[in-house]
């Protein structure tokens, strides 16, 4: 019932045709929440490592009083957003919200594709969370702090989970307000969060072993596939196959990128031996 | 302050880190409008809006490699 009454009141139909839209496109519809979900998943799982990182530095070094405190503040702040941000983006029209989500998510995803394929062809060095660790740890240590309150400890986790939870805020509601899909979508969001919190609470590290960037890539071919599916669709483009074209759209983004990461390489590897000769 | 700062920089980074690569997009978003009016014909449709996106990454990865 939950469902039924927020999928209504996101995407602006009637009972009675939200009932006539399941029973045509049923498969459509599970095939896209099953992406909605998947895409929210690895997005949020990716932001939920980079804060945890420092929210777990914080701990380390300052304590965990502050770094807990600090995180339930952005966590508190990120609740008001989305309370904010999701009813008014049920008063814009489907076609504008469709062609101003396509838009953002095109250019969300494209950056997080464009930098993943540069980061596995070797222009641009990998993210290193052991490093970004290391780093936020000396950086720590190095201020003082004898007030009661450990502002600086409070400030740099509200900061990380803040930064991070805009991002994942940003995700859900792109993918889920304009596609019948913001129940998967937060869904997707909420199962990362927790399963990267109980990991780092279990592991007591940073999650340096996480493949940060194949899943960055894996995140910015679906953001974009869905931006497209999106920006079209409120273009009045009608898409062949329906809601699946989006598996078309990710397949061919997918190939394109890697497309010109082999394109990178082998120009790297012509540059170095042009070097060496 | 400086938090609100921070995250508004933070903000605006989530879409924009290569302006070149970023007002590209934009652009073909803008142009890529006149598409079903262009071609009725929805898989030729489609195919036009990816293939503008496709060709915008390509170039960009090709121009960033090379700097």
């Amino acid at each position: 019932m939950h469902v039924w009454m927020r999928t209504i009141y996101f995407s602006h139909v009637s009972p009675a045709q939200y009932l006539r839209r399941n029973a045509v496109g049923e498969a459509g519809m599970d095939m896209h929440s099953g992406a909605t979900l998947i895409a929210s998943f690895l997005a949020s799982s990716v932001e939920c490592v980079e804060a945890v990182t420092i929210v777990l530095a914080v701990g380390f070094v300052r304590g965990w009083q502050p770094a807990l405190v600090g995180s339930a503040a952005a966590l508190a702040v990120l609740g008001v957003l989305v309370a904010v941000v999701g009813p008014s983006l049920s008063l814009i029209p489907m076609a504008c919200l469709q062609i101003a989500i396509g838009i953002l998510l095109v250019l969300f995803g494209m950056r997080w594709l464009q930098k993943a394929v540069l980061r596995a062809a070797g222009v641009v060095p990998l993210r290193d969370e052991a490093a970004a660790f290391s780093h936020e740890t000396r950086d720590l240590r190095s201020r003082d702090g004898a007030a009661r309150w450990d502002m600086i400890g409070l400030v740099a986790s509200f900061k990380a989970v803040m930064l991070e939870g805009v991002e994942v805020v940003f995700i859900v509601a792109a993918l889920g307000a304009v596609g019948d899909a913001l129940i998967p979508a937060s869904l997707g969001a909420v199962a990362a969060a927790v399963l990267v919190g109980l990991i780092a609470l279990m592991l007591h590290r940073p999650l340096a072993r996480v493949p940060e960037n194949h899943l960055k890539f894996a995140v910015g071919v679906m953001l974009s596939a869905f931006g497209t599916y999106w920006l079209g669709e409120g273009y009045g483009l009608s898409w062949p196959a329906g809601d699946f074209a989006i598996l078309g759209l990710t397949a061919g983004f997918g190939v394109v990128a890697l497309v010109g990461l082999q394109m990178i390489r082998q120009r790297r590897r012509g540059a170095a031996t042009v070097v060496l000769n | 302050m400086q938090i609100i700062k921070t995250i508004a920089r933070e903000a605006i980074g989530l879409f924009v880190v290569d302006a070149r690569f970023t007002l590209t997009l934009v652009a073909w978003c803008a142009i890529a409008a006149a598409i079903p009016a262009l071609l009725p014909n929805p898989i030729g449709g489609a195919l036009v809006l990816f293939g503008g996106f496709a060709a915008i990454l390509i170039e960009n990865l090709r121009h960033a490699a090379a700097r």
